[in-house]
């Protein structure tokens, strides 16, 4: 073996891949040359070195920098993969979401009688609207009454000003009872449709405002009950009697009470008693439903039956 | 007295950075994590072959993000015929050498020379502590010639095996040891005046 090629297999002995043939020849030929002998001893300390060099590292922020500038992609585009990405388990995720949300809004929606009446009731702002009205109106009497009439023109101006009071009252009274209504504990659940509440009772007795304004506010019924009565022909007639006679106001949906009707009546809450003793008397009077507890205006819904 | 060597760092696996195969499939699946986990895992490893090969942390900075974020762009294409480490000391060693064909690369010789000489220590003061033979062994590494350069920083100063350092240079694996061979013998004359 030469010193050249002796030489040759220094890398190959620091990195161990020498066959035995060619280590017994290189270490003969080192131990009888100084000079590759020398020559080995500087390459492996310069190998060693090498492989003493640690390894440098990243600077601080260097990872969080490199995942931003992965991330500035175009918006919309991140934020498909944000909403879909993974597809197989995103999508899923999100159908169910949307069931599930569905399903609590027409649950809510069903147990909420507020909220279905929200929604198929005109709004009471046609009063407020009508209040506000007024005023304008109030002045354009007074305009085209007032020319030349200066010191009779403030009394010309009083019906206007009762349509105001009188809608401002309205106003106040309803929401009084909404008051009352909100106060009262465990509000009842809807036990029935809603009538017109345009046609009031004729008659009734004290406190008159009270009841024709509940009968007005179209709320639940508290008590649902079937009358089958002993006498159609009298039943009118008897009906309104008994409702009159225990304080309470009667609303009806047909000009004659008859089979198929339903009747509203409104009582006080002391009142129900008689007034379900009088309908016993008039009939086969059953209760459908009924609220756990009554507010202090009874409003039941009656169902004529032949 | 002949110098006997440890074994080379190649053949040490716990000196390498990980090579989960779970890691290439969780890229390819585009999961959120995956790609951070590839940066933790190898940042280090990409940034100081930078380093080496550039003399410079700027640069290094800089051709070490734009590793990443090739990966990043191009994970889906990986066949994983290579391993991804080798991947990525590809992308590396190619991006290094791109850079340092650059026109007005020399304009920030002096610069890089600094870097060198600091052993990739931040603090210029740092590297006035360090050994003039330390000093010395870098300076000699950045004289190389870059194909040289690049395998000596590969074998010797990351412990890469030769069949990783031949599959990402795109290079014969005689023609690997050959020039590995004559970047360690000039290594050897240009630090001959520290030896005995």
């Amino acid at each position: 073996m030469t010193c050249h090629d002796a030489r040759d297999l220094f890398s190959a002995r620091v990195d161990g891949l020498l066959t035995a043939e060619q280590r017994v020849a290189l270490e003969g030929h080192l131990q009888s040359c100084a000079d590759c002998a020398r020559e080995w001893d500087r390459f492996s300390r310069t190998v060693s070195l090498l492989h003493s060099v640690p390894e440098a590292r990243a600077p601080a922020g260097f990872a969080a920098r490199v995942l931003e500038a992965a991330g500035r992609e175009p918006w919309p585009r991140r934020l498909l993969r944000n909403v879909f990405v993974p597809l197989h388990v995103k999508l899923p995720l999100e159908a169910a979401a949307i069931v599930l949300v569905s399903t609590l809004v027409i649950f809510l929606y069903r147990q909420t009688p507020e909220l279905q009446r929200a929604a198929e009731a005109p709004p009471s702002a046609g009063i407020v609207t009508q209040a506000s009205e007024a005023p304008a109106k109030s002045a354009d009497v007074e305009q085209a009454q007032g020319y030349g009439k200066t010191a009779a023109a403030p009394q010309a101006a009083p019906p206007p000003a009762e349509e105001r009071q009188g809608a401002l009252q309205d106003v106040k009274e309803r929401d009084r009872l909404a008051k009352k209504q909100e106060a009262a504990p465990a509000e009842p659940p809807a036990v029935g449709g809603r009538l017109d509440a345009t046609r009031e009772a004729q008659k009734s007795v004290v406190p008159r405002s009270e009841l024709k304004t509940a009968a007005r506010a179209q709320g639940p019924f508290h008590l649902m009950g079937l009358l089958r009565p002993k006498s159609l022909a009298t039943l009118d007639a008897e009906l309104n009697g008994l409702v009159k006679e225990v304080g309470g106001v009667l609303v009806r949906d047909a000009d004659r009470v008859g089979p198929g009707s339903i009747v509203e009546v409104v009582v006080p809450r002391d009142a129900y008693p008689r007034l379900e003793a009088g309908l016993r008397q008039l009939g086969d009077f059953t209760v459908e439903t009924r609220a756990q507890t009554f507010p202090d205006q009874v409003r039941i819904g009656l169902r004529i039956a032949q | 007295m002949q110098r006997e060597l440890p074994p080379s760092r190649a053949v040490q696996p716990s000196d390498r950075a990980p090579d989960d195969p779970g890691l290439v499939e969780a890229l390819r699946r585009g999961e959120p994590d995956a790609f951070e986990r590839l940066v933790l895992a190898y940042q280090h490893r990409v940034f100081s072959i930078a380093l080496r090969m550039l003399g410079d942390r700027g640069d290094a900075e800089e051709v070490a993000q734009e590793v990443f974020l090739r990966v990043h762009r191009s994970i889906r294409g990986f066949r994983g015929e290579a391993k991804l480490s080798t991947w990525l000391y590809a992308i590396t060693s190619r991006l290094c050498l791109n850079r340092l064909k650059a026109p007005g690369r020399h304009r920030r010789a002096g610069e890089a020379a600094l870097a060198r000489i600091a052993n990739g220590h931040p603090n210029p003061g740092a590297a006035l502590e360090a050994s003039e033979r330390e000093a010395a062994l870098h300076r000699a590494i950045a004289e190389l010639d870059e194909e040289r350069r690049i395998v000596v920083v590969l074998r010797d100063l990351h412990g890469l095996a030769y069949e990783e350092i031949a599959a990402a240079l795109d290079l014969p694996l005689n023609t690997l040891r050959s020039r590995l061979h004559r970047a360690r013998m000039e290594l050897k004359e240009r630090l001959e005046r520290f030896w005995p």
